[in-house]
């Protein structure tokens, strides 16, 4: 009479995320979220023709992160489809595209009416092309960064610079995520120079300061 | 917290007490018809049961005693040849029609799915059996009939919609739900696409249990999508809400939300949690902390911006657009690469693939929904919405309501506003400006301010429309005079896919011209590609050009499709054959050689499958 | 007028059943003529529906149906199928215009579908069921079809008097039950020799002494699959392994507080019965006649699913034991209500361990259980694992004790969850 311990059951908890990425058509959403998810770039240019939806499982010791992930077609014909993707989402992440201003002033737009669905989201602000734009004239640069930051500093949102062809800041977008969804103490180092990619959040979005992290204690249930 | 049963259709008969429960009621007429113990609601039984707040109206240890005595009393009642109460009566009679329902429906499937089952007796068997047959022969027929008249009328009605088997052909039967054919893709092509109605429409769509077409094989994910709603994981900290409610700049609309039932279960397990409300503590500060860095300056960077007297020129040289003419000044100090992520972060998989392994097969680290999928739209866009305090604009296909948001723009905005200016007669990208204008202060004034007339800086004028700079007296002279003009060197060779390479890449990428807007030639100097409608920007002013520019490998690509499209469903069709082509409304009647009907059967079949 | 007329177009489109037989013999034949009468009654009836005895209708039916020449046979129903089929074509249009002004209840022609009828009658009580057989030949034979399938046998509660529904010479119930009942002679003498019970599949005493008469003429036909005794305190051991040994298809018993019941009988049953899954043995009195060797010999039936030892204070863990041993992947349902020599030891270690991965119900309210956090994180791990999830009953008394142990766990979790983050946040990638 002794019972078959293999069948004990081992119970992972999941931790659902919602994530929609929306600006301009042709900024890297897809790309971004394909890249996140696949590890893949396509330098191919595929229009979403609608929303795009993947989800990934990060898997944690005891936990499923499971970022499902939306992006909306840029292009106006879609924007009917805006709520579909903010509402319900722990964080809206606003792209633009780095060489292209136009895009970074578009984002008033996005955010107005991302957060008329949902104003309780984190939001993030990203420049995408990262790769392209630090090979273009540092005045330019310079211009950029410092109105990427203004507008962070508006949306309270961490202000991210990434490059999905090169791979820089891809992950650390959904661990900034995470870390405010769940108000937790990021410890990468930010990056706040002109020509980095800019990587700052320690004082937009919601977070306390860093006041000493809640003591964690481990007790783990017989699993 | 508990879930309703899925499965305990099988299991009717619930509680074991229901003798218990049954009989210890004392009221003789006050009974409710359905009560939540009586024997007959034996499955509302079970799902109030596992809500723990309803415990109390089961036996229990203590009252046991008591309902004994009830419940001799009972049969005291039977053996002492007491009458019933009526309202016992009528209760049983409840149950006994609960049961008949649920045998009924049991009948109803057997019969329906024709199931044969052995029936013992043995007088009524033969009866039986012909019953079956006639039920079952008759039933779907009639079924059938009605479905394919149905499917009939459909045609009809197409074939009049359309108005001649000539339109049919043109527009509407070779297009497949779901695809865009090159046809489709005409902007506003009259509304032809159709997209399959398993597509979520927007309106109905929820968040919480978004419906997602599944293409394939993705069916053993479905359950975990179903299982979101039941929330299995109370404990799971919930996100946003449950900090945010605690931030004080959010209002009692917030909490309200929050203080919603489904939250509330959340909040009291957070208020006794010390971990948790230390977790809180100082998000009041943090607060404070973000309000005075909106009215500070940049925290990263002074606001002086360091340009030199000649940025005016520079402004109004294109070097916005041309970047890459002006190298960097500054080196950052670490190298590119060092900014790279590791590739693919496959932390833990291997840790996974073992707790997966052990925990049930069923799972496995690679059920991520690893594919693509994409959610489109049902209902047009055209279509005006209301959505909470948003109202769908379809005119500027936009969502209204919330512009005050927009106010907290408004330091970048009067920064940009002058640069706007100057964009909309320049034609030159609004932050350049912007900047520019930023760092020069009031000196911008002064060029901006006589822009109406446009600029005079000097000796020189700037001619608005011809975007030259002129001599403010006219007095212009040609030193080039004499000299003929090169012919333009053509566009379109050495654009084709140039290999981009940055500065500290180790190897050559390629990126499409698409995806790069600045073009290399061979000698090193970059001029824009036009601005095709896909750099479409949500901007107040959109992009001008409203052409079309399909590059070849576009073409190859429609043409591909195209062709995996007629491979498909080309034999649904005869493609080129003359009286689809040219026939007219009278010649689809007659013709013997139109087949459009096969369209029709393929749909047939195809709903039937699906069915 | 307008009603009538739909009526009669529609007529068409049963056409078809001509190709139906009434192969049936316990089709209705209801005359038409005296609808108008029956719906004065009907009136009457609501008048005092309190009173209003079940099976009226039948009853009154039944002697009309006597009228032969008024026969025409306007209604055939196939057997007891819930599929009805109705051939309108004998159904002259006079008739149907008396019955359509005897009610304006039944004006709409969607009320002369039968199969909607049936669907709407099914969700009724059968009060309401008589009633609604007053209104029209045709309400009357779907509503008499639903009427006696099942079969109530009950003592009057204002006169005392037997009652029952009154039978046609035909009826076929599938399940018989008689609730309360004192005296059967008057239903053995009068009633049972009208009834068929050869279709009878389910037989129920509730508080009723048992009928041998009835019981023999059961077992005959071989189909009796389900015997509910319940609360019966007089039925012996004695009477019941003779009762149960001309059963031997039963699949389902209830001997709730059936309290001379002990052991022996448990035995013979098993023995008896080899085709049972669900046995109930709850009981308030003499729980020490039902042992560990009850659950011993019941666990070694094939096909047992459910379990029912509610009050048995005298089971053990080993029982449960044996149960893990033999039935491991069979259990669906477990009631160890008031078990309360049968602990952590056993139950909450094999449930927790997925011992019994298809239990869908247990109950544990009133046992010596202490140890929940397992249990709840089993439970979690079924509702979200997989598609049959457990239901776990417990009692007020346990309830704090289990929210506590639930609100640890839960904390537990959340900070592994918080852990797990964070150090996935901050590694590096």
């Amino acid at each position: 009479m002794s019972l078959d311990k293999d069948r004990v059951p081992s119970l992972k908890h999941q931790v659902k995320v919602k994530v929609g990425l929306i600006g301009d058509a042709q900024v890297g959403k897809t790309s971004l979220m394909v890249k996140y998810v696949q590890n893949v770039f396509d330098e191919e240019y595929t229009q979403t023709l609608g929303v795009h939806y993947l989800e990934r499982k990060v898997v944690l010791g005891s936990t499923d992160v499971i970022f499902s992930i939306m992006d909306l077609g840029g292009q106006r014909e879609f924007i009917n489809m805006l709520p579909l993707v903010s509402e319900g989402a722990v964080a809206i992440v606003f792209l633009f595209d780095l060489t292209r201003p136009e895009t970074l002033n578009s984002v008033k737009e996005w955010y107005r009416q991302a957060r008329g669905f949902n104003d309780t989201a984190i939001s993030i602000l990203v420049g995408t092309k990262y790769d392209l734009f630090v090979d273009m004239d540092p005045k330019y640069q310079e211009n950029v960064s410092r109105t990427a930051i203004m507008y962070a500093q508006v949306m309270d949102s961490p202000l991210i610079f990434c490059s999905t062809q090169s791979s820089i800041n891809v992950q650390k977008i959904f661990k900034v995520v995470i870390a405010k969804a769940f108000n937790l103490t990021l410890k990468v180092p930010e990056y706040k120079q002109v020509g980095e990619p800019l990587l700052i959040y320690k004082s937009f979005g919601p977070s306390r300061p860093s006041s000493p992290r809640r003591q964690v204690h481990t007790p783990p249930p017989s699993s | 917290m508990s879930i309703r049963p899925n499965m305990l259709h099988d299991v009717g008969e619930t509680s074991f007490e229901d003798v218990e429960s049954t009989f210890t009621y004392k009221d003789d007429l006050e009974v409710p018809r359905l009560a939540p113990n009586s024997a007959a609601s034996t499955t509302t039984e079970n799902t109030t049961f596992s809500k723990d707040k309803r415990y109390s109206s089961h036996t229990e240890l203590a009252s046991e005693i008591e309902d004994d005595i009830n419940y001799n009393s009972d049969f005291e009642e039977y053996q002492n040849g007491r009458d019933l109460p009526l309202a016992v009566d009528r209760r049983f009679r409840e149950s006994s029609d609960q049961d008949e329902l649920a045998d009924l429906q049991e009948q109803l499937e057997e019969k329906l799915s024709l199931n044969l089952r052995d029936h013992k007796t043995a007088a009524g068997s033969k009866n039986k059996f012909s019953q079956y047959s006639s039920a079952g022969l008759s039933r779907p027929s009639l079924k059938d009939a009605v479905r394919q008249r149905r499917s009939m009328i459909d045609l009809a009605t197409r074939r009049k919609g359309t108005g001649s088997i000539g339109n049919l052909n043109g527009q509407q039967s070779r297009q497949v739900p779901n695809s865009r054919s090159y046809m489709n893709l005409r902007p506003n092509a009259g509304r032809t696409l159709s997209y399959k109605s398993s597509m979520p429409s927007l309106m109905r769509f929820n968040h919480q249990d978004l419906l997602l077409e599944d293409d394939d094989n993705e069916d053993e994910d479905d359950d975990e999508v179903e299982d979101e709603d039941d929330e299995p994981y109370p404990y799971v900290p919930k996100i946003k809400r449950s900090y945010r409610d605690l931030v004080p700049r959010f209002t009692e609309k917030d909490k309200k939300v929050s203080a919603g039932d489904d939250f509330t279960y959340v909040a009291a397990e957070m208020d006794d949690d010390d971990n948790f409300n230390d977790d809180f503590e100082g998000v009041d500060d943090g607060f404070q902390f973000a309000e005075n860095i909106t009215h500070n300056k940049v925290p990263a960077f002074d606001t002086e911006l360091h340009l030199s007297p000649s940025e005016y020129d520079i402004e109004h040289d294109d070097s916005l657009l041309t970047p890459q003419l002006h190298r960097k000044h500054f080196a950052v100090d670490v190298p590119f690469d060092s900014y790279r992520e590791a590739l693919h972060n496959h932390e833990s998989s291997k840790q996974a693939a073992v707790v997966a392994a052990a925990a049930n097969s069923r799972r496995s680290s690679k059920r991520v929904r690893a594919r693509l999928k994409t959610i489109r739209q049902e209902i047009d866009l055209n279509t005006p919405m209301k959505r909470g305090k948003m109202k769908y604009n379809p005119r500027e296909k936009r969502w209204d309501g919330n512009e005050d948001i927009l106010r907290s723009f408004d330091n970048i905005e009067n920064v940009d506003r002058r640069a706007f200016i100057i964009k909309n007669k320049r034609s030159r990208s609004p932050l350049k400006g912007s900047s520019s204008n930023q760092a020069l202060g009031s000196g911008a004034t002064a060029a901006t301010s006589n822009s109406q007339h446009g600029k005079i800086v000097g000796k020189m004028k700037f001619d608005e429309q011809n975007l030259r700079w002129l001599r403010v007296d006219g007095a212009e002279e040609d030193p080039f005079q004499g000299i003929t003009d090169l012919p333009p060197r053509s566009q379109s060779s050495p654009t084709k896919n140039v290999k981009f390479q940055t500065r500290d890449h180790p190897g050559n990428s390629l990126r499409s011209q698409s995806q790069l807007p600045f073009i290399r030639d061979d000698h090193g100097n970059r001029f824009i590609s036009s601005e095709s409608t896909r750099f479409h920007s949500l901007t107040t002013n959109p992009s001008t050009d409203p052409t079309y520019h399909i590059t070849s490998k576009q073409l190859e690509k429609f043409y591909h499709e195209e062709n995996k499209w007629s491979r498909k469903i080309g034999s649904w069709f005869i493609l080129g054959d003359k009286s689809r082509d040219t026939g007219s409304a009278d010649q689809s009647h007659t013709n013997l050689n139109d087949r459009s009907y096969m369209y029709e059967i393929r749909n047939m079949v195809i709903s039937s499958a699906r069915n | 007028m307008s009603c009538v007329s739909s009526v009669s177009s529609k007529r068409s489109r049963y056409d078809d059943s001509n190709i139906f037989e009434d192969v049936h013999d316990v089709s209705m034949q209801t005359p038409v003529k005296n609808c108008s009468k029956r719906h004065q009654k009907w009136s009457l009836s609501i008048a005092t529906p309190a009173t209003t005895p079940v099976g009226k209708s039948d009853g009154k039916r039944k002697t009309r149906s006597l009228d032969e020449d008024l026969i025409s046979s306007p209604l055939k129903f196939k057997g007891d199928s819930n599929v009805l089929d109705v051939e309108f074509q004998e159904l002259s249009l006079q008739k149907v215009l008396v019955s359509l002004s005897a009610s304006d209840a039944a004006s709409s022609p969607v009320f002369h579908i039968p199969e909607l009828l049936h669907r709407i009658f099914s969700s009724l009580d059968h009060e309401s069921l008589n009633h609604c057989s007053m209104v029209n030949p045709i309400w009357s034979a779907v509503a008499s079809r639903i009427i006696n399938k099942d079969l109530v046998v009950q003592q009057s509660s204002i006169s005392g008097d037997l009652k029952i529904v009154e039978l046609d010479d035909k009826v076929h119930p599938k399940t018989l039950t008689f609730y309360k009942l004192k005296n059967h002679k008057n239903f053995v003498e009068n009633q049972l020799p009208r009834i068929n019970l050869l279709r009878l599949d389910s037989l129920k005493f509730y508080i009723s002494p048992i009928i041998p008469a009835v019981l023999n003429k059961a077992a005959v036909s071989n189909n009796l699959t389900k015997l509910t005794i319940a609360g019966n305190k007089n039925i012996t051991d004695q009477e019941m392994v003779y009762l149960i040994m001309g059963l031997p298809n039963l699949i389902e018993l209830d001997l709730r507080a059936c309290s001379q019941i002990s052991d022996v009988s448990i035995v013979s049953i098993v023995k008896h019965c080899p085709k049972l899954q669900s046995i109930n043995l709850g009981r308030h009195e003499n729980s020490h006649l039902i042992t560990d060797l009850s659950i011993m010999a019941l666990s070694e039936l094939e096909n047992l699913t459910t379990l029912g030892i509610s009050g048995c204070d005298k089971i053990s863990d080993v029982s449960i034991w044996q149960l893990y041993n033999k039935h491991s992947t069979r259990m669906v349902r477990l009631s160890i209500n008031g078990c309360t020599q049968i602990t952590d030891n056993s139950i909450s270690d094999i449930v927790a361990n997925n011992g019994f991965p298809n239990l869908t119900v247990l109950d544990i309210r009133n046992c010596a259980l202490v140890r929940f956090k397992k249990l709840i994180r089993y439970r979690d791990w079924r509702s979200k694992y997989l598609t049959k999830p457990i239901h776990i009953h417990i009692s007020d008394s346990m309830k704090e004790e289990f929210e506590l142990q639930q609100q640890q766990l839960y904390k537990e979790f959340r900070t592994r969850i918080m852990n797990d983050l964070n150090k996935w946040v901050n590694e590096e990638s």
